[in-house]
């Protein structure tokens, strides 16, 4: 039984186009471990405010620029 | 893997063995064997120490193995699983003690349970209290692994 939560995001691709980032660089820059945030990636793991503002600056965007909600879990 | 979903699976497996190694102990001992004696009790401190000091030589060795490269060791979302398989090993723990208190009322007040069921002996319930304890620290480490494996 796979599940996913409602929100997707757009990390994989700003990853890529800022220099190709790891996701290794990426979880040390916002304090969380590689394996969360290749959980978030899938949408297997909604990330909390605080973590999702982390990222979302990480990448000079806005959290809506970086995370989507497509209403229904799936 | 994550350190955590590796500290989980090594606590199981340690959790495994002593609960093997009491059992074998136990039923060695026979049907008739004495729940206050010496014996017993020598079994429950060994099975004690032997639990921590498997535990504390697998901390030490998944650490000297460990490849991790994260600079934080825990994050939000394992403590959120932490949280979950707490959860999980406190209703497990309280479900067994129900059970256990039910056996105990029982047989002090319904005539014949006695000598129908198991000796409700305090050395008897203190044996089936550890081995509860077991079973709730198993069902933590197992749905740790759980919510792991599926990502939350």
């Amino acid at each position: 039984m796979i599940v996913g939560t409602a929100i997707t995001n757009s990390i994989r691709k700003l990853r890529f186009a800022h220099g190709e980032m790891t996701q290794q660089q990426l979880a040390d820059l916002v304090g969380a471990t590689r394996q969360t945030i290749i959980a978030i990636e899938q949408a297997k793991y909604a990330p909390s405010l605080e973590l999702a503002f982390k990222i979302a600056r990480t990448f000079d965007a806005g959290v809506e620029d970086v995370f989507h909600y497509d209403g229904e879990a799936t | 893997m994550s350190k955590q979903e590796r500290a989980s699976w090594a606590s199981l497996i340690v959790e495994g063995f002593v609960v093997a190694y009491y059992f074998s102990r136990v039923f060695a001992m026979g049907p008739d064997a004495d729940f206050a004696s010496a014996e017993m009790l020598g079994l429950i401190i060994r099975v004690i120490v032997l639990a921590i000091v498997l535990g504390v030589a697998s901390e030490i060795a998944l650490t000297m193995l460990s490849r991790n490269t994260d600079q934080v060791a825990a994050d939000e979302r394992d403590a959120l699983i932490s949280a979950k398989a707490h959860r999980n090993g406190y209703i497990a723990l309280s479900v067994g003690v129900a059970l256990l208190i039910g056996q105990i009322v029982l047989t002090a007040t319904v005539p014949g349970t006695a000598e129908r069921g198991m000796p409700m002996t305090a050395f008897f319930t203190a044996h089936v209290l550890l081995v509860l304890m077991m079973a709730a620290g198993a069902v933590v480490y197992a749905s740790r692994i759980f919510y792991y494996r599926r990502g939350w």
